[in-house]
This record gives C-alpha cells, sequence and structure tokens, in this order.
C-alpha cells in the first residue's frame, strides 16, 4: 500500500471516529435528553428518605413504657481518626488532615497519604506548613465525666475492631462461592462507606463509666465537638439521633421488649418501608406489634430557594407509628413485681437462698385482659442491652422455647425469655383441679372417701405414715374437695389409673385436658408462646399426669387461662396484653367449653379450701399472714413439682431440681368487680413448696388489688 | 532560511486551530468554575502564553536536530518518569513532580517524546518491514508505557501504544505482522484484567462499571449507581446540553454541580452542557479540521522523518480526543485522558503546542533528502 493511501486511510479512519461520537452526541442531546435529565434532576436534588416516629406503648393510664426521644450522641469516625494529624498553613491558618506519619501504614495505604500537605487553597506551597502538636482530648472527656485518656483507648479498640471487620470480610470474599454476596461485599469495599459512615458508640467498658454514658451528650460535649475548628477532637462527631426509650427501665422487661437498629438483611427485606435509622422489634410488644409501632418513612426533596441555595422540603410527610396502649398499668405491675422479688432472689440457681426466677400473671377472667404481670430476672431496657441482644440471637439460633432447667450453669439466667409465655414446666398439683373437673366432665366418678394411708411415696414402696400427706388421721378419709385441700398425690393418682376409670381415663382424659389448654399454644399478643408439653403416652398409666409431673410441662399463662374458664364456668378467654392498638379496641375471642356445673361446683369448693382451710389448706398459712379484705374471696391451687427428688443439688442440679413451686386460681372482690385468674410459678433449687412463696405473692398481690378496688 | 523566511511559511492554519480550540477551552474553563470558582481560565491563559512561546521556539529549530536527538530526549523522558515514581505526589496515582512553584506530570510529555523517538530511529531503517524487526521499536515504546502505568495511569500508557502502531504502519510495516502484534496485545490486555496484581482495583472498577453501564437486572443499576457515578455525571451534563446548549445560567450550574473532573478530563461534558449539539458538531469540525491539516503536512512532507513526526502527532491527537470523547460520552471506558488544548493543566497543553511546534517546524523545513527512497 502506498503512502498516501495510508494517510488516506488513516484520515478514514478518524472521520468515522468522529462521525460515531457525532452520532452518540445527538442519541445523547437530542434522542435521549429527557431521560437523561431526569435522572440529573433525581441526582442534584435528592430525595432522603426520613424515618418515621416509632409508635409508642403506653399502659392503661397513659403512662409511657416506650417511645421515640431526639438525642445527641457521640459517633466515632475510624477514617477520620486515623487522618489526624493537623497541620496548618502559615499564611492562612486553614488546617489540613493527613495521616499520623508515626503511626503504622495499614497495607495498601501509601506513603504520599502520610506525607505533608503540598499546597493550600490560599496559594501557599510546601514545606512551610506546620505540624500542630497533638492536644489531648481532655476538655472533651471532662465534659463526658471520662477519666483522662479514656477516648484515646475508645479510639484504638474501635479502628482495631474495623480492621479486623474489614480482613474478615475479604476472607470471607475470598472463601466464598456466593457470587451475590461477594459482589455486594466487595462494593461495600470498594465504596469504602465501612470506614466514612459515622458509627455510634454504644459501650465504653472502662473503669466506673456507665456503660451507655455516650448515648446521650451533655450540652458542653456537643459545643465541643460542634466548635472544633482546627480538629482537636477529629474521629470523634455529636450526631443527632433517634433513641428508644423505656423509662420503666425493667419493669415489663419481658413484656415490652426492645427495638434496636435495623440490619442489612432486613432492611432489604423492607424495601422502601425502612431506612438506616428504621428500629425493629426484637423481643416482647416491639416484635409482635413492630409493623404497628413502625409506621412508614417520609421523603425529603432538596430543592433550590429563592437564593438558589438547595434546602429541604418535605415531599411525603413520614407516616408515625401507631400507639399501643396495653390493659395492665404500671402501678399493678410494680406491686406484683415487688412481691414477686419479695421471694425470689436473683443469682441464678448458683444463689443458695430462694428461688431465682420465676413470673406472675393476672388476666380478667371474663375478658383476657392482662391485668398485671411481673417476672424475674429481668433486664434493663434502658441501658446497656449487650447481653439481651446475645440472649435473643442465641434464642433465634436455637429456635426452641427452653424449660428454665437450661438455666442451671448460668449466673444470669435469660432474661429476655418470658417465664410466663415461653418457659414451661411441670405444674405440680396445681394441675388437680384440671383433673378433676375432666374426669368428672367425662362422667366418671371421683374416688370419694378415700383412704389414704399415708404419704405417696412409690419410689420407697412404702407408706411410711398414716393419714394424708402429712396431715394427719382426719383426712385418712378424703373427698375431691378434702384431696384439692390438702393436694393428695395418692387419691388422684389413684383417681385415674384406678380399675374402673383406668381404661376410659387413658381414652378421654388426653383430649379433655387438651380441651383446656394443656399442651395448646395460647393465643396471646407476645411473640413465640410455648405449647409446653404434654405427652401422656409416656406415661400410660396417667398416674404422673395426674399430679401433674412427668409428660407435662405449662406455661404459666396456660394455666390462668385455665383459671379463667373455672372462673366463668365455660368461657375460655383470649389473653391479650394490648387493649387498643392504633386508636382501635382490641377484642380477642374467646372459646366456648360447656363444662357441668356439679362438677365446677365442686371443684371450686376444693379449691376455696386451699385458701380457707387452716387445718390442711395448702395455701391457707400464706393467707392467713396476708388476709384479703372482707368479701374478697380467691380460689387456687398450690403445686410444687419436685421433680426429680432428692440427691445434691450443687453436685448434680440436673438430677434433683429444679422445683417448681406454683399457684394458679382466681379471685373476686366483695364489690362484683372484676373476676381475676391468676398464676404464679417460681423456679427453686430443690427446696421450698407452692404453698409458701408462689401463694404469699399471689396473697400480698392480691390483697393489694382489692384494697386498691374498695378504695 | 531567516527567521522571517521561516514564519511566513509556516502553517498559519494549523495553529489558528490550536489556539481557537485554546481559546474555546479557557472560555469552558471559565464557566466550569463559576463566579466565585477557582481561577482555572486565568491559569489556562498563562499557560497558554508559556505554550506559545515553546511553539515558536520549536517551530525555529530545524526539526532533524530534534529528531537526530531523540535517544536524549527518550533518555531524559524515561528518566522523568523513574524519578516520579520515587518523588512523586498526587492523590491515588501519583503522576506529578513537585518543582516549587507548579508540579509537572512527566507522561504528558513522554507523548511527543515518544512520537520523536520512533520518528527518529524508524526514518532510515527497513527492519521493521520483517516481523522480528518490530522488537527494538515495541520495546522503545513498552519501556515507557510500563512505567507510566506503574503510577498508575492507565489512560496515558494507553495513547503511547497507538503511536506506534500508526508510526509503523505510516512507514510502511506489514499490516499482517501489526495484525499479529495487535492480537497478541488483546491477548496482554485480558491478561492485565484477570491476572491479579496487574491492575489497580480501581481501575478494573472502571472497566467493570464501563461493561455493566447499559447491563440489564440489579447488577447493571446498582454498578450504574455507585461505580459509574463520574460517568452518570458526565452523560447528565452532555445530555442537558441539548440542541442549543442548557437553558439558562441555572440549568448549566445545575448540569455541572458536583461534577468531579469538569475541568480536566471531563471538560468536554462541560462544553456539551454549555453550548449543545451545535457547539460539539462546530468543535468536531475544528478537531478534524485539526487533525487533516496535520495529515496535509505529512503528506507534503519529502522526508521520511518529517513524516513520521506528523503522523505521530495526528496519531496522538486523534487518539487523544476520540479516548477522551468516548469515555465522557460512555462509548469507552474511563482511562483519564484529557483532551488536547482543552483541559486544564500546564503539562497538557505544554505538550500539545510542543507537538503542533514539531509538525510547523516540519511545514517550515521542507527538507528534502537526495538519494533516499520513498516509504514505500
Amino acid at each position: 500500500m502506498r503512502y498516501g493511501r495510508r494517510l488516506a486511510l488513516l484520515l478514514l479512519a478518524t472521520g468515522a471516529g468522529f462521525g460515531v461520537v457525532l452520532g452518540r452526541a445527538f442519541q445523547l442531546q437530542v434522542v435521549s435528553r429527557e431521560t437523561w435529565v431526569s435522572a440529573g434532576e433525581e441526582k442534584r436534588r435528592p430525595r432522603v428518605k426520613v424515618e418515621a416516629p416509632r409508635g409508642r406503648i403506653l399502659d392503661a393510664a397513659g403512662v409511657v413504657l416506650a417511645e421515640d426521644r431526639p438525642v445527641v450522641q457521640l459517633a466515632f469516625v475510624g477514617g477520620e481518626w486515623e487522618t489526624r494529624a493537623r497541620w496548618r498553613c502559615p499564611e492562612c491558618g486553614h488546617v489540613q488532615f493527613r495521616r499520623d506519619p508515626e503511626a503504622p501504614r495499614p497495607p495498601g495505604v501509601r506513603a504520599s497519604e502520610a506525607a505533608p500537605p503540598s499546597r493550600c487553597s490560599c496559594g501557599t506551597r510546601t514545606p512551610r506548613f506546620e505540624r500542630l502538636a497533638d492536644e489531648d482530648l481532655q476538655p472533651l472527656e471532662r465534659a463526658l465525666t471520662l477519666p483522662a485518656g479514656s477516648l484515646k483507648a475508645l479510639a484504638s479498640r474501635r479502628v482495631a475492631e474495623l480492621e479486623r471487620a474489614v480482613e474478615q470480610r475479604v476472607t470471607r470474599i475470598a472463601g466464598s462461592g456466593d457470587g451475590d454476596a461477594v459482589e455486594r461485599d466487595l462494593r461495600t469495599l470498594l465504596r469504602q462507606d465501612f470506614f466514612a459512615r459515622p458509627r455510634p458508640v454504644t459501650r465504653l467498658s472502662l473503669p466506673g463509666i456507665d456503660a451507655v454514658a455516650l448515648r446521650e451528650l451533655p450540652v458542653e460535649a456537643v459545643r465541643l465537638l460542634e466548635l472544633d475548628p482546627r480538629g482537636r477532637y477529629r474521629g470523634f462527631r455529636a450526631v443527632s439521633a433517634v433513641e428508644r426509650r423505656y423509662p420503666q427501665k425493667a419493669l415489663l422487661a419481658q413484656v415490652i421488649g426492645f427495638a434496636n437498629a435495623v440490619q442489612r438483611e432486613e432492611k432489604e427485606a423492607l424495601g422502601e418501608d425502612a431506612t438506616w435509622a428504621t428500629r425493629v422489634g426484637r423481643t416482647g410488644l416491639e416484635r409482635y406489634f413492630d409493623p404497628v409501632l413502625r409506621g412508614s418513612p417520609g421523603v425529603i426533596r432538596y430543592v433550590r430557594d429563592e437564593d438558589g441555595d438547595l434546602v429541604p422540603r418535605a415531599e411525603e410527610a413520614p407516616t408515625p407509628g401507631k400507639d399501643v396502649r396495653l390493659a395492665l398499668t404500671v402501678e399493678a405491675c410494680r406491686e406484683a413485681q415487688k412481691h414477686l422479688e419479695s421471694v425470689a432472689t436473683p443469682g441464678g440457681y448458683g444463689a443458695r437462698k430462694g428461688p431465682p426466677s420465676g413470673g406472675l400473671v393476672v388476666m380478667d377472667a371474663e375478658t383476657g385482659e392482662i391485668l398485671a404481670w411481673a417476672e424475674t430476672p429481668v433486664f434493663d431496657l434502658d441501658g446497656d442491652r449487650e447481653e439481651a441482644v446475645r440472649w435473643v440471637d442465641e434464642d433465634e439460633g436455637r429456635g426452641a422455647v427452653d424449660d428454665d432447667r437450661d438455666f442451671l450453669g448460668d449466673a444470669v439466667p435469660n432474661a429476655t425469655l418470658s417465664r410466663v409465655t415461653q418457659v414451661a414446666v411441670e405444674p405440680g398439683s396445681s394441675l388437680k383441679p384440671l383433673i378433676a373437673l375432666s374426669l368428672l366432665s367425662m362422667g366418671a366418678s371421683f374416688p370419694d372417701g378415700f383412704v389414704c394411708a399415708g404419704p405417696w411415696r412409690p419410689s420407697r414402696g412404702v407408706n411410711d405414715k398414716p393419714g394424708c400427706h402429712e396431715h394427719g388421721p382426719e383426712y385418712a378419709h378424703l373427698s375431691l374437695e378434702d384431696g384439692l385441700c390438702v393436694s393428695c398425690n395418692r387419691q388422684f393418682a389413684y383417681a385415674v389409673s384406678r380399675g374402673d376409670v383406668a381404661a376410659l381415663a387413658r381414652e378421654r382424659l388426653p383430649p379433655a385436658l387438651r380441651s383446656l389448654g394443656i399442651g395448646r399454644v395460647v393465643e396471646i399478643d407476645l411473640p413465640r408462646p410455648s405449647a409446653g408439653r404434654f405427652r401422656p403416652e409416656d406415661d400410660p398409666a396417667l398416674r404422673n399426669v395426674a399430679i401433674g409431673q412427668g409428660p407435662v410441662l405449662v406455661t404459666p399463662i396456660q394455666m390462668a387461662r385455665a383459671m379463667a374458664l373455672l372462673a366463668t364456668g365455660g368461657r375460655f378467654p383470649a389473653p391479650h396484653v394490648a387493649a387498643v392498638v392504633g386508636g382501635v379496641p382490641r377484642r380477642p375471642e374467646g372459646e366456648a367449653l360447656s363444662v357441668p356445673v356439679a362438677a365446677l361446683d365442686r371443684v371450686r369448693a376444693g379449691m376455696l379450701r386451699v385458701v380457707t382451710d387452716r387445718s390442711g389448706g395448702t395455701a391457707a398459712r400464706a393467707f392467713a399472714d396476708t388476709p384479703l379484705p372482707t368479701g374478697a374471696r380467691a380460689w387456687a391451687k398450690t403445686g410444687t413439682a419436685q421433680v426429680p427428688r432428692g440427691g445434691d443439688f450443687d453436685r448434680d442440679p440436673l438430677a434433683s431440681g429444679p422445683w417448681h413451686h406454683w399457684f394458679v386460681g382466681f379471685a373476686r372482690g366483695a364489690g362484683g368487680g372484676r373476676t381475676i385468674a391468676f398464676a404464679a410459678v417460681l423456679h427453686a433449687r430443690n427446696e421450698g413448696a407452692g404453698g409458701d412463696t408462689a401463694a404469699r405473692v399471689v396473697a400480698r398481690f392480691l390483697r393489694w388489688w382489692f384494697e386498691r378496688e374498695i378504695g | 532560511m531567516t527567521l522571517s523566511d521561516r514564519l511566513q511559511r509556516a502553517n498559519w492554519l494549523l495553529l489558528g486551530l490550536a489556539l481557537l480550540l485554546t481559546v474555546v477551552g479557557i472560555f469552558t474553563l471559565s464557566a466550569a468554575a463559576g463566579e466565585d470558582g477557582p481561577p482555572w481560565a486565568w491559569l489556562q491563559v498563562r499557560w497558554t502564553l508559556v505554550a506559545l512561546a515553546g511553539t515558536l521556539v520549536a517551530l525555529t529549530v530545524p526539526y532533524k536536530r530534534v529528531v537526530a536527538a531523540f535517544p536524549l530526549f527518550y533518555a531524559a523522558g524515561v528518566a522523568g518518569l523513574v524519578v516520579v515514581l520515587l518523588v512523586g505526589t498526587g492523590r491515588g496515582a501519583v503522576r506529578w513532580i513537585d518543582l516549587g512553584a507548579f508540579r509537572m506530570q512527566p507522561s504528558e510529555f513522554m507523548k511527543p517524546v515518544l512520537v520523536v523517538t520512533l520518528a527518529g530511529y524508524v526514518r532510515y531503517r527497513q527492519a521493521y518491514k520483517r516481523f522480528a524487526g518490530l522488537s527494538i521499536p515495541f520495546a522503545l515504546t513498552l519501556v515507557p508505557v510500563a512505567l507510566v502505568m506503574r503510577q498508575p495511569d492507565l489512560g496515558t500508557a494507553l495513547l503511547l501504544i497507538p503511536i506506534l502502531f500508526v508510526s509503523l504502519f505510516a512507514a510502511g510495516a506489514k499490516p499482517g505482522h501489526l495484525g499479529l502484534v495487535t492480537l497478541a496485545g488483546i491477548a496482554a490486555g485480558f491478561a492485565l484484567y484477570f491476572v491479579p496484581g496487574l491492575m489497580e482495583p480501581y481501575q478494573k472498577e472502571r472497566v467493570t462499571s464501563f461493561l455493566a453501564q447499559d447491563g440489564g437486572g440489579e447488577a447493571g443499576h446498582i454498578l450504574r449507581r455507585q461505580q459509574g457515578f463520574q460517568l452518570e455525571k458526565s452523560k447528565v451534563a452532555i445530555a442537558s446540553g441539548g440542541f442549543l446548549g442548557a437553558d439558562g445560567e441555572e440549568a448549566f450550574e445545575d448540569a455541572i454541580a458536583g461534577f468531579p473532573e469538569r475541568h480536566t478530563d471531563f471538560v468536554f461534558s462541560t462544553f456539551a452542557a454549555r453550548y449543545g449539539l451545535v457547539g460539539v458538531s462546530l468543535l468536531l469540525l475544528a478537531w478534524f479540521a485539526l487533525l487533516a491539516t496535520i495529515l496535509s503536512t505529512a503528506a507534503k512532507a519529502r522526508e521520511p522523518s518529517g513524516r513520521l513526526l506528523a503522523v505521530g502527532v495526528f496519531t496522538l491527537f486523534a487518539v487523544q480526543v476520540l479516548v477522551n470523547l468516548g469515555m465522557t460520552m460512555g462509548l469507552l471506558p474511563v482511562v483519564g485522558v484529557t483532551l488536547p488544548f482543552f483541559s486544564y493543566g500546564g503539562s497538557s497543553l505544554l505538550s500539545s503546542f510542543l507537538c503542533i511546534g514539531l509538525v510547523l517546524s516540519v511545514d517550515v523545513h521542507p527538507e528534502i533528502e537526495l538519494g533516499v527512497g520513498d516509504f514505500d
């Protein structure tokens, strides 16, 4: 090819290239102009989602249990901390930040990033920049009432954590076969927002410091951080945030639950309904009513004002979350909590005195409204919830609700699980009213005039004491009412296993108990209630079932609901904590159950004697010590599930305990007020009895309740 | 030949076109800076005066002397690239040498140096017509390419390679040989992308961003949003120009608001937003006229090194313009190439005007080599 032709070819190729460029310009500037201009408009005047205030949780009297509150928090920005070497321009005084030249450089960071600045915006050039000496952070530490040096220690620790997290990500990316996840993670790393995003400091584990001291900053600290032109506190920022506050602290911790920051996966799942400021309910009502409480984000659009400045304008107002108002009152719960804690001793099963955990629930027997609730152990909803979050994570991972014996070795048993709805244990003798009612309802006779020759000790095979159940010869011939009053195990075991009833009981007792709610989930407005356990096939003779041990595990809410049935004579209410949700009253439907009146009367009569019969009633002493106001009456049953018995608890707790102390029943005041059903349980070492512990808690609460009702 | 003769014989159309582009560029820089913005336009005017002086000097020096000194220029150019690796400054990529009063970008000067070097080496040889004979010109090119990539500056490095190819093509190298080398180059490109450690992550990201820009699905969408930020801003700015330019000052400011590098690599987007499709068409016309003028000098030249100089400069400008415009419009990956005469920066402007000076020198020194055959 000749030279001239080669040049012509070059010119032709260049012309073709220019043609393509012109064509593309035509496409962008004419054909698809509107599309790109709209996209640019969207970018320039971005729509920013604004988090909606989360709804409040209130008690029946309007006392706040959970609410959103704006606060200023201390945030730590690792990237800024690492580049806090300050260089001042000698001409204009402007301060620039670089990476500390003396600090070790992480891999991938160039030496030039630690070099002095090469120029200033005023035109001054290197090398005349003056390196400002590192100043201590004491004024800020004083404002935060932190010891000297603690902020620096905190920063170093956070930077190390961030670097570790990046390393872990890189390792995970390298070892992952999930293409999408790899891409997402890589993108996050490339965007470098890992370091850029302020990370609120939620915990300072320094001596003498409140663990949550930095969730809300004092005004002086905010002033220091905001007026910091020389970057003395670079790395720390005062950021405004909305905090979920729980003014009642630990009271009702399991019922109210808590909400915390949305996780990446959750945000993706929620889509348009979430921002990074969204809080998600983790436990209790916060979790159950999360969609109601959360609301939906609004939108702010930035527009130019008359001066040409971009100013935010609300384009779409956020829809605030709705309030949830409960049927119970803080006052009643505080009273219940006080009495529960008067017999319980926190400190796990290692503490040698008193039951370490338990719960009390009180409900309106007619409507199912929960009127009072107390539990132990509790945790401060408004404090450092690090351990609570760990408990929740563990429970989610396990996916099952536990018997309290899972916490035998814990100094602080899991306090996020509710002892009222989620921990199911043997009911012991508190099940007897239901056994009696079931037997009578299915047409079986009860062994009235039963001769009890002594305590039922099947493990020893001997009756070593005459008279029934340590109550002496006067209870040697027992009616049903007597049996309930003194809680005769032998009579109830005999009632289900004697020759003429055994077959019928085997066939009809289990379904009858199930119809009373044993082994069935209680539909309550709290997350993951336990169904307990009911496996009668493990005890074909039903002797253990008859005394509430062996294959039967129940929760207090199941027992309280069953007691409501006994109180109403055939109406099974649906227990519910929330009375009004988003302004709409809630009245969950209950169930009706046909119960023979005669059977009910006999069971009630026996339960009344439990409280009133001073010669043998298992709770009579507790009610004698704390008598109910005149006219108020209680029908109840104690229970002490001693499974298993004997042994050295400290050496082998599983072989000897824990024991469960129960007190269940219903009560009515003199003036025809509400009939309330209740259930209390305390989980103890291998000691004590329901009549001494749980009954006293309930007696004290009922006295307060009915005195208040009279007042 | 006297200085007056030389000035009279100079191709003033070429210089005029270069100046026209520079002036339009200065206006564009002024618009990009806004009322209270940085003094880019004024600084560019100062650099233009310096560059014009350099052009006149280059014009007066016989180009054959320049070409004859190619080993010196080449050594100086490579030394500059080595020095920048040792003591260079810059954010992310290390491309500049700080000289106190100003900063110099050696890779910008390597472009005309390579043009001169290839012209000097290839002019009287015939070896490049054999496959094996291509090795020395390739080695001369690949050394600066490797050094520039170490900075890293992928865009400038990739500009140097077309200069080699077109110089060899114009000089008569067999297209088949060049095709083979091209295939090898493509293979090397793949290796560059896929072998870990050869490309910086951000360079890979730019290529990925380019490939994903029109891809469907979530991945394409997210990449467009997160990694192709610069490219998207550029396209929005160009589109905002419409047919006759952005509708009013506010619309123009909106179009370039928060647009990084709107005065350097992406100055064309600013121009397109300001003057619309009509302005873009006229600009392309001016560019094409300038390139055609350079090529006419190459066609008129009778001496091989003069031809190679003009062809080299033509290639440098043509590729640089096409790559720059292509990347700002999303036709090519964003590789960081300036638009000659337009982009803000002394090194780029000086280098471009030196190239013009070399071509003018070819025009005013019409040397005829007796006894030496044409390329073909």
